[in-house]
């Protein structure tokens, strides 16, 4: 069984019905329920619901504070390695583009880590492309390894593997894996995904379910925003969610909000979100998933940033690179465009100037993987 | 345990647990609150005694360390928890590295191998007090409202039960009443109400019911006005406790209680 099951019997015809024909009664009524079911929520992703945008994000915030306290948590990526063998016409890694390539050795890895830790980060996210020649499972397992010295939560954004190595993993120390499916809309990420292992869409879709499986204790979901219709997107990963905390009721699974920050002007976004269809989603999965973290990128402006901490989001990056060896100045090329320049500093006194705490450790050592 | 039920409420009624006599019996959790200022504020308001701090937010390499640093140990008992710890080696592990680092010898012992509710792993719990007890630690587990883990957790030696009103973060009082009930009385050490308690007349059923003392923080780190709620709680706790040792006329009997039933002494 798997979920593709699930995605493959989705009414799309019901889901356009609820899209389009939700009232502003019916949503009036949802937002006052204390928990709210996967109906419910297709109707506050609806266009009515919108409309009355508000009163989704009083709830919405509410429900953040209450479950999560006024609580800010940092971390900060750290990206290994820009190699990919991958074909995604998006992204700046793509093996087609003409960037500098760079994977950084372990001196590189170790200064990087000091000098992120000097400056105050505890929980790191570390990332590579596709390239198991160059920066495969013994690479990243030895930088994983590197950085328990220096941090105490550690999380992956690597490409999808098997159990097994992800297995290792866990075990040298991670704790956390992200793995954005990027679309779920199957027509699309054909379209997006020219070549490269990340093409078969089932392998990615899966990923998640290994992951949890291997005994990664958080497992981060998202869609790449701007691919495919938002709505759909919304509606993919509140249920895709669902399953997995049916069956892995020990994970816990984190959600991020990526929006298209194509490092160059070739690549035509090809559905646009907006920032206020951007909200709508957040508030619609924040009502229907009140325990889940929400992660929020440099991808987005300072204004908005400002704005959704005081929202429902759980867990920012500040003064993130997205190029190897980023924070010793190296010149590789970037995974995206960072819209946020602000350092861990002045996001601190940004949120604290909101009435919020900033958190930088929120993790044990001790806290290994799930034993299965 | 050291209630006078018969005196008026003064300086008398106390509470002991592991051997400290506590006169608040209102216990702060610090997780949520929107600043170190706040907290410390709360604290003072509340009249608290004894305050629980996440490990996992502590760094105890770094003896600034924000949230220790904020809270006087000369003045306050420092509970450590282990929130975050999903089975019994982790939060032994953790209470073991809290104590090495002259943390405290307490321990609020919280297994929560689900994120989402945050419900407390019974099983695992009772073997990490098991450990602890035997570690020389004033254990005080955090529990679903189950009056024979109550009295197995006893048996192993822990100082206090912290069952659930409901779960952590919800606000929505004592849902386990009946079940807290039955623990209450059979226990022979503190029962302490954690978790769920949302408003200060929550805490004061609790203590009404004959609890010993209540643990909140959401609800107070989480209002408007957390420093004012603090001392709602307090109010209400003392409310409560007033309650209990008054010897309250049991509601259905109220109507016909002043009745002249004299004779029957005459018979």
């Amino acid at each position: 069984m798997s979920f593709i099951n699930n995605l493959k019997s989705f009414n799309t015809d019901e889901f356009n019905y609820v899209i389009n024909c939700t009232d502003k009664g019916e949503i009036h009524d949802i937002l006052l329920k204390e928990r709210i079911g996967y109906s419910d929520f297709l109707k506050l992703l609806s266009k009515e619901a919108g409309v009355i945008l508000e009163d989704l994000a009083v709830v919405a915030r509410h429900q953040t504070i209450q479950r999560f306290g006024k609580i800010i948590n940092f971390y900060i990526p750290v990206y290994l390695s820009n190699e990919c063998t991958n074909n995604c016409i998006y992204c700046g890694f793509n093996k087609n583009t003409d960037i500098t390539r760079k994977t950084l050795s372990i001196d590189e890895i170790k200064e990087e880590y000091k000098k992120l830790k000097d400056m105050g980060f505890d929980n790191v996210l570390l990332l590579t492309g596709e390239s198991p020649e160059t920066a495969g499972i013994d690479y990243i397992e030895e930088a994983v390894n590197l950085a328990r010295d220096y941090f105490t939560f550690i999380g992956l954004e690597v490409y999808p593997m098997e159990i097994e190595d992800y297995h290792r993993l866990v075990d040298a120390g991670a704790s956390g894996i992200t793995i954005y499916q990027e679309t779920y809309d199957r027509d699309v990420y054909d379209l997006m995904h020219r070549s490269g292992r990340k093409k078969d869409f089932l392998w990615r879709l899966n990923t998640p379910e290994r992951a949890a499986k291997a005994g990664f204790r958080k497992i981060g979901m998202g869609s790449l925003l701007g691919l495919s219709d938002w709505r759909f997107e919304a509606a993919m990963l509140a249920l895709h969610i669902d399953y997995l905390h049916k069956r892995f009721w020990r994970e816990e699974v984190t959600l991020g909000f990526p929006r298209i920050n194509p490092p160059s002007s070739d690549f035509n976004i090809p559905n646009p979100v907006s920032s206020r269809e951007l909200v709508q989603m957040m508030c619609a999965l924040r009502i229907f998933l009140p325990d889940t973290p929400f992660l929020l990128t440099t991808r987005e402006s300072p204004d908005l940033r400002n704005n959704l901490i005081g929202l429902c989001v759980t867990q920012i990056s500040a003064g993130s690179k997205t190029n190897p060896g980023g924070y010793l100045n190296d010149r590789a090329g970037k995974q995206f465009c960072v819209n946020d320049n602000r350092d861990l500093l002045e996001m601190i006194d940004l949120v604290k100037s909101k009435g919020y705490e900033a958190v930088l450790k929120d993790w044990e050592v001790y806290f290994t993987g799930i034993s299965k | 345990m050291s209630i006078k039920k018969e005196s008026s409420f003064h300086r008398e009624d106390y509470l002991i647990i592991g051997s400290h006599k506590f006169y608040s019996r209102l216990i702060l959790g610090t997780g949520k609150f929107s600043s170190n200022k706040v907290m410390s504020e709360s604290i003072i308001s509340s009249k608290t005694e004894m305050i629980t701090v996440a490990l996992r937010r502590v760094d105890l390499e770094n003896p600034d360390d924000d949230i220790l640093s904020a809270i006087d140990n000369n003045k306050y008992i420092i509970l450590p928890n282990t929130s975050g710890a999903q089975n019994a080696d982790e939060a032994v592990r953790l209470a073991m590295i809290a104590r090495a680092s002259g943390v405290s010898d307490w321990i609020k012992l919280e297994v929560t191998p689900d994120p989402r509710y945050l419900l407390p792993d019974g099983e695992e719990t009772l073997k990490a007090s098991s450990i602890l007890v035997k570690e020389g630690f004033k254990v005080m587990p955090y529990i679903n409202a189950d009056p024979i883990l109550a009295k197995k957790l006893e048996d192993a030696g822990t100082v206090s039960v912290m069952p659930l009103g409901a779960p952590i973060g919800t606000n929505r009082g004592i849902k386990t009443y009946e079940l807290i009930k039955i623990i209450i009385e059979q226990s022979n050490i503190p029962v302490i109400v954690d978790a769920g308690l949302g408003k200060p007349s929550d805490a004061a059923i609790a203590m009404e019911m004959g609890a010993d003392a209540v643990l909140v923080n959401t609800a107070i780190a989480t209002a408007n006005d957390p420093v004012l709620m603090a001392e709602a709680f307090k109010n209400g706790v003392i409310a409560g406790r007033m309650a209990y040792l008054s010897g309250m006329a049991p509601e259905s009997n109220t109507a016909n209680a002043s009745s002249t039933l004299e004779w029957i002494s005459k018979l």
